[in-house]
């Protein structure tokens, strides 16, 4: 098949610079981003089913936040730093995907 | 008096190459909390039962002034000695020694253990602690890498090989743990990866510390690459130590049998499970009311914990479970869990280790990411291993066994050799709520009340179809167990299956998914 790309410059670990096709895979790829341990995420798609936690609450490392039911399953996420709940970003009843930030703290 | 004299010459030389890199150095290694090479073999094996082979021996580098340059046992103690009283053979690298780098004596020297252990059938271990490459012996340096890599591709599944990184394990050095057993990490000493962070800043101009891109946490959590996780080095050796209890020597050794004792747990197994069945609960606590002494030595214990995988011994005799963790993505099997567990089923099967197999999953975790990373091969994967291992296979049915899942878990159609299920099990092809949407779509959408009809239709698919009776009527499940006989049925199967044997066509060898 032909290759419609164009040729990029590709610094290779030894340094010196290619011209070359990049992957779609490469193309595709996302920045690593250091994990906020104060942004509360969704691990598996779900519907949120229960809400424990206002805005203002303090909270400490394995408070109940919510319950995200997902797989047949009620899972109840815990806080996993001591905190202040900044923003709830979740409804009780909202379906999430993966990755969603339900709960910021501070 | 001649002789005499030979032997404090012998006791002179040999003081002098043992300092490694020399006092300064071995205390520098000390203040940054690592033990040097020679502190870590004895700190592991049984006292005085190291026995140290090339003590004296020397590069042969005449370039970049390395004539000139005496690197005491060219940066790698190895030798053999008796962990727990069972032989095992160990090399340790030598930071000291010019960052413990890797030049052509060295990786003969441990290449030189690996063949001793692989002939005299018994565990390898080796310590690594090396800068990398020993630049200046060009592509000899190279070449030792391969010699290594290539005993530890054909010693596999024949003796146990374990890597324990215990310092900075970087580029081609970093593919010789991968391709043993068992890695083991200590938080802050432990630094794997192909290349650094300063090679992904300049080609990718993205900042990474050592610590976030292979330090130890990252490799037992995120990567996968490591199977046990320390605090420290002494208790990285106790692990090592334990772990060397469950295993045998090599793949026709026996295991030793232990003396049998009861769980500690001594309440009700069932009550463990929450009568909701929505509710999650921790699989390892059904796993510590079967095993002796409740005793559980996890494996990967923080990578894929939606699979729980570990060794126990029921009536003294080692098994391997693999159970699903209701505690964590509700159980469901992903890329990284296939994977974790096909290994691990693979590691037992080659040392002929019962598989007990623990179900309790909704399924398959769906995804956009999933399936772009390929869960169908590494799922694929688990379906391999199981079907491919000849060891006794006992899978109990705790709860759900939905959908592929029910058949990747050793189902019976993979070639179990016994299924038993409590009588909670809710074996079925698909979760009632979803069935009945479909099965009875049409009804519930010309109903008056669609949520009455709903409930109804779910509830009849769920008495028809989500228990153990209907797979117990075509024999893929063998027997309903009651929760409380569970021990008892195991030791029987086990008891049982001793003299197991099972043929397989001969063929040069599979074609395993990658």
């Amino acid at each position: 098949m032909a290759e419609e790309k164009e040729l990029v410059d590709f610094v290779s670990e030894d340094g010196s610079t290619y011209q070359t096709y990049l992957t779609s895979k490469m193309e595709k790829r996302k920045a690593y981003k250091r994990i906020d341990l104060k942004k509360i995420e969704s691990v598996i798609p779900g519907t949120v089913t229960d809400l424990f936690v206002k805005e203002g609450d303090h909270v400490n490392i394995g408070t109940p936040l919510l319950v995200l039911e997902s797989m047949k399953m009620e899972n109840l996420i815990k806080s996993t730093v001591d905190g202040i709940v900044q923003n709830i970003l979740v409804k009780k009843g909202e379906h999430i995907s993966k990755s969603t930030v339900m709960v910021v703290l501070m | 008096m001649a002789m005499e004299n030979e032997i404090s010459k012998l006791r002179e030389r040999e003081a002098a190459v043992k300092l490694g890199g020399g006092e300064a150095a071995n205390k520098k290694q000390n203040d940054q909390g690592k033990l040097t090479a020679r502190q870590r073999i004895e700190a592991l094996l049984d006292e005085g039962s190291f026995f140290e082979y090339d003590l004296f021996a020397k590069h042969e580098v005449h370039n970049f002034g390395m004539d000139k340059k005496v690197l005491p046992s060219d940066g790698v103690v190895t030798g053999t000695g008796t962990i727990n009283g069972k032989p095992v053979c160990i090399f340790s690298q030598d930071f000291t020694v010019m960052g413990g780098s890797l030049g052509l004596t060295h990786a003969r020297k441990i290449a030189k253990i690996m063949d001793y252990a692989l002939k005299m059938k018994m565990p390898c271990i080796g310590i690594n602690d090396s800068g990398g490459a020993r630049i200046q012996e060009g592509v000899d340096a190279q070449a030792g890498y391969g010699e290594v890599f290539y005993r530890n591709a054909i010693s596999s599944g024949v003796i146990p090989q374990i890597s324990v990184i215990l310092g900075p394990c970087a580029g081609g050095a970093a593919y010789s743990p991968a391709l043993t057993d068992f890695v083991f990490v200590v938080e802050n000493i432990s630094k794997m990866f192909i290349t650094g962070p300063a090679v992904i800043e300049s080609v990718l101009g993205e900042k990474v510390t050592q610590e976030e891109l292979g330090g130890a946490r990252t490799h037992a959590e995120i990567s996968g690459n490591a199977h046990f996780y320390a605090l420290s080095e002494k208790d990285c050796f106790e692990q090592i130590k334990s772990l060397l209890s469950y295993i045998p020597s090599s793949n026709d050794a026996k295991i030793e049998k232990q003396t049998a004792c009861d769980p500690l747990f001594k309440g009700d197994i069932a009550s463990i499970i929450p009568n909701n069945t929505k509710q999650p609960y921790d699989v390892r606590a059904i796993i510590k009311a079967i095993t002796d002494n409740s005793e559980f030595f996890e494996v990967q214990e923080l990578f894929a914990k939606n699979t729980v995988v570990g060794f126990g011994r029921i009536d003294g005799q080692t098994v391997g479970f693999v159970a699903n963790q209701p505690l964590y993505l509700a159980g469901v099997l992903d890329c990284d869990a296939a994977d974790k567990s096909a290994k691990f089923i693979r590691y037992c099967d080659a040392f002929n280790i019962p598989i007990v197999t623990l179900e309790d999953t909704p399924g398959c975790l769906p995804g956009i990411d999933q399936e772009h990373a390929g869960v169908i091969r590494h799922g694929a994967k688990l379906l391999y291993a199981y079907s491919e291992a000849t060891v006794t296979k006992i899978t109990v049915i705790l709860r759900k066994a939905y959908g592929g899942a029910y058949v990747a878990m050793n189902s019976r159609h993979l070639g179990a050799d016994f299924v038993f299920a409590w009588p909670c099990a809710e074996i079925a092809v698909m979760g009632p709520e979803g069935a009945a949407n479909i099965i009875f779509g049409k009804e519930i959408k010309e109903a008056e009340d669609q949520e009455a009809v709903r409930k109804a239709k779910i509830q009849e698919y769920k008495e028809k179809f989500a228990n153990p009776y209907v797979a117990a009527e075509k024999g893929y499940v063998d027997a309903i167990i009651e929760p409380s006989q569970t021990r008892k049925t195991l030791i029987y199967a086990l008891k049982l299956s001793e003299n197991k044997s099972e043929l397989r066509p001969t063929k040069k060898h599979g074609l395993p998914p990658f």
